[in-house]
């Protein structure tokens, strides 16, 4: 019982311990946070890094850093102060320069100055308004012949429109009537015509402009896929199987049975592959080298994944290689 | 039981209990705390990387890049001190060298094989995607965008939009599971007519989309050129159709997915100004065009730059899309 007391007390003291370390350099740790003046300096050099080089926020964001860091140091509390002020200031007269380009015309100097006022504070509001949501410039100055009282009644009778200035009437103004629409029309009854004539070719440059200016015209979508689809029957008609899958691979796959017709296509040229794969072996077989190379170039070209096609070719190659090599030694 | 066994199970509770206390020193961080600092300074052990670190006291892993932009390094080292920014400490991108842009990609369609103008082969669009990790690019939502655009927070350097159009069968087939896999967010702008017909997504698919974090957005309700008076229309006919076009499918969207649209992407993109005040009488705090351009904090909130992406484009020429900075001299 006394060895059982005495082994939990150990024990506990050990627990102890150890939980009272971990808090402990948990106390070292912020404490040392708190009064880090090796980093402190470091952030004070990025501060003074950043201000020569005019990056007066990053300059100020460092030296706030600098400040948590070392609480008590009032020379970077006074270069705060300082940094602010000078910042505000230089804010300021970039805000005053930008006005000035704005009232004389010069909108792209007036936005330069007014980013550089925002640059140097953040919060200033005017500088960021004239950017977001520019008035409209200042009309020149001109010198004007009208008498006082000439002038007064024009002054209220633009007063008088600029009041009523936001109704909508004036506001769609700017809306554009559709003279596409007409010559669109137009493209398509001659697209439908040369169609109806067999003239495919003709038909694609003409749907494709339509597309250009509305890519969700289905009629001039439909024109396209008709013409392929036609074309690529033709193809098929002549046994240009590759040419014709082609064709009907520019089509929608969705119109009509254009991918049924491809995948028939596909099953098509696997099984012209195969004649062709069957003859090059011939040819292998005989020590035809180079022909066995050629059929099985066609062999891929028509079934670019005929795997064994590839691998035969590939080794055919490099044996002609070897072959011509050897040839030249001799 | 005897005292033996009694003795041990006290010792053992006390292991137990000493460990967890050991654990939760380990940690002296309470992240749900409101912090009041621009930032809080904490020293890395040897187990926290930089996106464990976001999670911690960011929320998002993904804000590791605000960590690294803060302290200007790639990795932490154990013992290191590190300032954890609480709130966004750089607005716009801008710098004494320039200003940031976002790139905006839109997309249509894909398909396995086949490419046009409008569709990308999943091929090439993996292929993007891809380019666009292994150059550290990050890809931002829609939402962060805006955000960046307002002046409300600040966004990675290398930041990128995608976004789709129309609500083609073939970004549920195709770019969805891509999109995915590479852990991309993404805006799919829809115009209502078309979903659940011939080639478009479903309702029940853009359902299973948006509860696996798509953002859906709006593209009208029958895809019309809103910017075009129609053969015989009046003006006031025009008006109300636009009303319509651009009414209709917010409350339909709302009433099918139970979101609110604030984003809209004009038919082809094409706007004027009547166009954007109706959008924002009706809570829409963005429009995206189809002109490619910048996107820098000071583009218009309703004329938003997108590069249409292109069947026919190779890789090189996507790589031109994506300009993420501009020389000016801002001193």
């Amino acid at each position: 019982m006394k060895k059982t007391g005495e082994s939990i007390f150990i024990l506990c003291l050990a627990a102890s311990l150890f939980s009272g370390c971990s808090s402990f350099r948990n106390f070292l740790d912020t404490s040392l946070i708190r009064t880090d003046v090796f980093l402190s300096e470091r952030h004070q050099l990025k501060a003074r890094e950043y201000e020569e080089s005019g990056e007066l926020q990053s300059a100020l964001l460092h030296w706030k850093i600098a400040r948590k860091l070392d609480p008590g140091n009032s020379e970077i509390e006074r270069k705060i102060t300082a940094l602010k002020s000078a910042m505000e200031k230089e804010s300021e007269q970039h805000f005053a320069t930008g006005i000035a380009h704005f009232r004389n015309q010069a909108p792209d100097s007036a936005r330069r100055e007014f980013l550089a006022a925002l640059r140097c504070n953040p919060n200033h509001k005017e500088a960021f308004d004239y950017l977001k949501n520019p008035p409209p410039p200042p009309p020149p100055e001109v010198k004007s012949d009208v008498s006082p009282k000439k002038k007064k009644d024009k002054d209220a009778k633009d007063k008088d429109a600029s009041e009523k200035g936001a109704s909508k009437e004036e506001k769609t103004d700017e809306v554009k009537p559709d003279k596409e629409a007409e010559n669109i029309e137009k493209s398509l009854a001659q697209a439908k015509q040369l169609l109806a004539a067999g003239q495919y070719e003709k038909v694609l440059p003409i749907a494709d402009k339509v597309l250009d200016h509305d890519y969700l015209n289905t009629e001039a979508e439909d024109l396209r896929n008709a013409s392929y689809y036609a074309m690529g029957k033709k193809l098929e008609q002549k046994e240009d199987y590759l040419a014709a899958m082609k064709t009907f691979a520019k089509a929608d796959p969705y119109y009509k049975d254009v991918r049924e017709i491809i995948a028939g296509l596909k099953e098509r040229l696997k099984k012209k592959a195969e004649v062709h794969y069957r003859q090059g072996v011939r040819h292998f077989i005989n020590e035809e080298l180079p022909l066995a190379i050629a059929e099985w170039e066609e062999a891929l070209r028509l079934a670019p994944d005929h795997k064994r096609a590839s691998q035969d070719l590939e080794s055919a190659r490099k044996m002609l290689e070897k072959m011509k090599a050897r040839q030249q030694q001799d | 039981m005897s005292k033996k066994v009694i003795g041990h199970l006290i010792l053992c509770c006390i292991f137990v209990l000493a460990g967890c206390a050991a654990i939760r020193q380990e940690q002296p961080r309470n992240p749900s705390e409101p912090f009041e600092d621009e930032f809080i300074i904490v020293r890395a052990s040897q187990w926290d990387t930089i996106p464990y670190l976001a999670e911690i006291f960011l929320h998002d892993r993904s804000k590791d890049w605000m960590i690294r932009e803060c302290n200007g390094l790639e990795q932490s080292e154990p013992g290191q001190g590190l300032a954890i920014p609480m709130k966004p400490f750089a607005f716009g991108g801008l710098t004494a060298e320039g200003y940031q842009t976002v790139p905006i990609l839109s997309y249509h369609k894909f398909s396995k094989d086949r490419s046009d103008k409008l569709t990308v082969t999943e091929a090439a669009f993996k292929a993007q995607m891809e380019y666009l990790r292994k150059n550290d690019y990050r890809v931002i939502s829609a939402e962060q965008f805006i955000a960046f655009l307002d002046f409300k927070d600040q966004i990675p350097k290398k930041s990128v939009v995608i976004t789709a159009d129309d609500g083609w069968d073939s970004f549920y087939d195709i770019a969805f599971p891509i999109l995915k896999e590479y852990g991309f967010p993404a805006t799919l702008f829809i115009y209502t007519d078309f979903i659940g017909t011939n080639h478009a997504v479903s309702w029940e698919q853009l359902e299973i989309m948006s509860k696996q974090g798509l953002d859906i957005q709006c593209k009208s309700k029958s895809h019309r050129n809103l910017a075009v008076l129609k053969k015989n229309e009046s003006p006031k006919a025009y008006r109300e159709e636009v009303e319509k076009e651009i009414s209709f499918p917010t409350q339909l969207i709302a009433e099918k997915l139970g979101k609110k649209c604030s984003l809209f992407a004009y038919p082809y993109g094409e706007s004027n100004s009547f166009i954007a005040e109706t959008l924002k009488k009706y809570g829409y705090r963005a429009g995206f065009t189809l002109t490619g351009g910048d996107n820098p904090f000071f583009v218009g909130n309703y004329m938003i730059h997108r590069y249409p992406i292109y069947g026919q484009h190779e890789l090189e020429e996507f790589k031109n899309n994506l300009a993420v900075f501009r020389e000016e001299n801002l001193k």
